[in-house]
C-alpha cells in the first residue's frame, strides 16, 4: 500500500473507485492510438470531454442524487 | 451500418482491444468480464499479447459508439469497464493501454497489428517496465497569491496617469480619477494573480519533472468546476519508478507548498495511459493532435 496524500492507494490492484474525470483524461486522450477498424477521432473525443465538463457542473448542483459520480474534487 | 459497400458482419466480428503486453502468464485475467460483459481473451503473436474481447458489432459499431459515448452514463460505464480490464492487465506487468473504443473486425487484424508494430511496442514496453503513472493535480488561489507574492509596485497608471506617489489627490480626483485608479489597481491585481497562479503550476511541474522519467500535462479543467478550490493550475501525469512512488507523492506535497498552491491531489498509481506513445513521442505530439479538425468517428473498411 502507498500512502498518497493521506489516501491509501493499493499498490498493484485496480483502484476500486477512481475519479471519473481523471479516468476520462486518460482513456479518452491517452492510450495507444492506432487506426483500428473503428476508432474514435480526436475531435470526437474533444466533444465528449466538453459535454463531460457540463455534466460535472450539473452534478455539483445536484450532488446527493448522483453520489456514484462524485469524486474527491467535487466534494 | 449505413455503409452499403461493407460486407455483412458475422455475429462476433468486432474485437475490442484493451491493452498489449509481453506474452507470458495471463492466468490473472481468468474470469474477467469486459465492456460487453464477454470473456476477456488474449491474442498472441511472437513476444506480444493483445488483451481483447469479442463484442457485438451491432452494439459497438461506429454509429452506436458515437451515440453511447454522447450519453454521460454510458460513457462512464464504458470508461470504467475498459479501465478495470486495463488495470487488471497492468497488475501483471508492463502494459500498453489502448485508447477507449479501438475496435478491430477480426482476430487476424489484431495479430497483424502486433506483427507490424512488434519492435515499437516491445520498445515501449521495455521503457515502461518497473515504472508507473502518477497523477498530480494542484489548485491555487490567485487573489491570495497576489496578496502574498504580488509585486509591491502599484498599478501602472498608464500614459498621462497620476503616479501613485504624487501626493494627495486634488478635489477633482476624488470622484472619476480615484475610481479609475482603483479599477485599474483591481484589474492589475486580477491579471497579476492569474499570472502568479500559472507560475505556481509551472513551478510544481518543473520540480516534479526533474524527479520523473517523463511528464505529460493534461488540459486543466474548466475553472467553473473549481470555484471552491481556487483555480486548477496543474493537471499532469508523471511516469515514475514504481519503487519511488511514495517518495514522489511526498515531493509533490512539498513542491506544491513551496509554490504556494492551495491544494494538491495525488492520484494513482495508474496504468501508463499518458505514456503509451512511448519515450519517442512525448507531450508535443498529443497536444498537436488535439487540434485535428476531424469531426466524426472514422471507419475504414477492409
Amino acid at each position: 500500500m502507498y500512502a498518497f496524500a493521506g489516501v491509501e492507494v493499493a499498490a498493484r490492484t485496480p483502484p476500486t473507485h477512481v475519479a471519473l474525470i481523471d479516468l476520462l483524461d486518460r482513456v479518452l486522450a491517452g492510450g495507444v492510438v492506432i487506426a483500428g477498424d473503428v476508432t474514435l477521432s480526436i475531435a470526437e473525443v474533444e466533444l465528449v470531454r466538453i459535454s463531460l465538463r457540463a455534466l460535472v457542473v450539473s452534478i455539483r448542483a445536484d450532488m446527493p442524487a448522483c453520489g456514484h459520480l462524485i469524486d474527491e474534487e467535487l466534494m | 451500418m449505413s455503409d452499403c459497400a461493407a460486407p455483412p458482419l458475422a455475429a462476433h466480428d468486432a474485437i475490442w482491444v484493451y491493452a498489449i503486453r509481453h506474452s507470458g502468464d495471463h492466468a490473472g485475467l481468468a474470469g474477467l468480464r469486459g465492456i460487453g460483459r464477454g470473456q476477456i481473451r488474449t491474442l498472441h503473436s511472437g513476444p506480444l499479447t493483445a488483451v481483447v474481447e469479442s463484442v457485438d458489432p451491432g452494439v459497438f459499431s461506429a454509429e452506436q459508439l458515437q451515440d453511447r459515448l454522447s450519453d454521460p452514463a454510458e460513457l462512464e460505464a464504458l470508461a470504467r469497464r475498459h479501465h478495470d480490464v486495463v488495470a487488471a492487465v497492468a497488475a501483471l506487468g508492463p502494459t500498453l493501454p489502448f485508447r477507449l473504443a479501438t475496435v478491430y473486425r477480426t482476430d487476424e487484424r489484431v495479430r497483424g497489428l502486433l506483427d507490424q508494430q512488434r519492435d515499437e511496442f516491445c520498445h515501449r514496453l521495455g521503457w515502461l517496465a518497473g515504472r508507473t503513472e502518477c497523477g498530480i493535480k494542484a489548485w491555487a488561489d490567485p487573489d491570495s497569491l497576489f496578496t502574498e507574492r504580488g509585486t509591491a509596485e502599484p498599478a501602472d497608471p498608464g500614459p498621462g496617469g497620476r503616479p501613485a506617489n504624487a501626493g494627495p489627490p486634488g478635489p477633482a480626483d476624488r470622484s472619476g480619477a480615484a475610481y479609475l485608479s482603483r479599477r485599474r489597481a483591481e484589474l492589475t491585481a486580477r491579471v497579476e494573480g492569474q499570472r502568479l497562479a500559472a507560475r505556481c503550476g509551472e513551478e510544481i511541474h518543473a520540480a516534479l519533472g526533474r524527479l520523473a522519467v517523463a511528464a505529460h500535462r493534461h488540459p486543466p479543467r474548466d475553472s467553473r468546476t473549481d470555484v471552491d478550490e481556487g483555480l486548477m493550475v496543474l493537471n499532469a501525469a508523471y511516469l515514475v519508478e514504481t519503487a519511488q512512488l511514495s517518495q514522489f507523492a511526498e515531493s509533490a506535497q512539498v513542491s506544491a507548498a513551496a509554490a504556494g498552491a492551495l491544494k494538491v491531489v495525488v492520484t494513482g498509481p495508474w496504468p501508463a495511459y499518458s505514456f503509451a506513445d512511448g519515450p519517442d513521442a512525448l507531450t508535443c505530439t498529443r497536444s498537436l493532435a488535439l487540434r485535428s479538425p476531424r469531426a466524426h468517428l472514422r471507419r475504414t473498411s477492409r
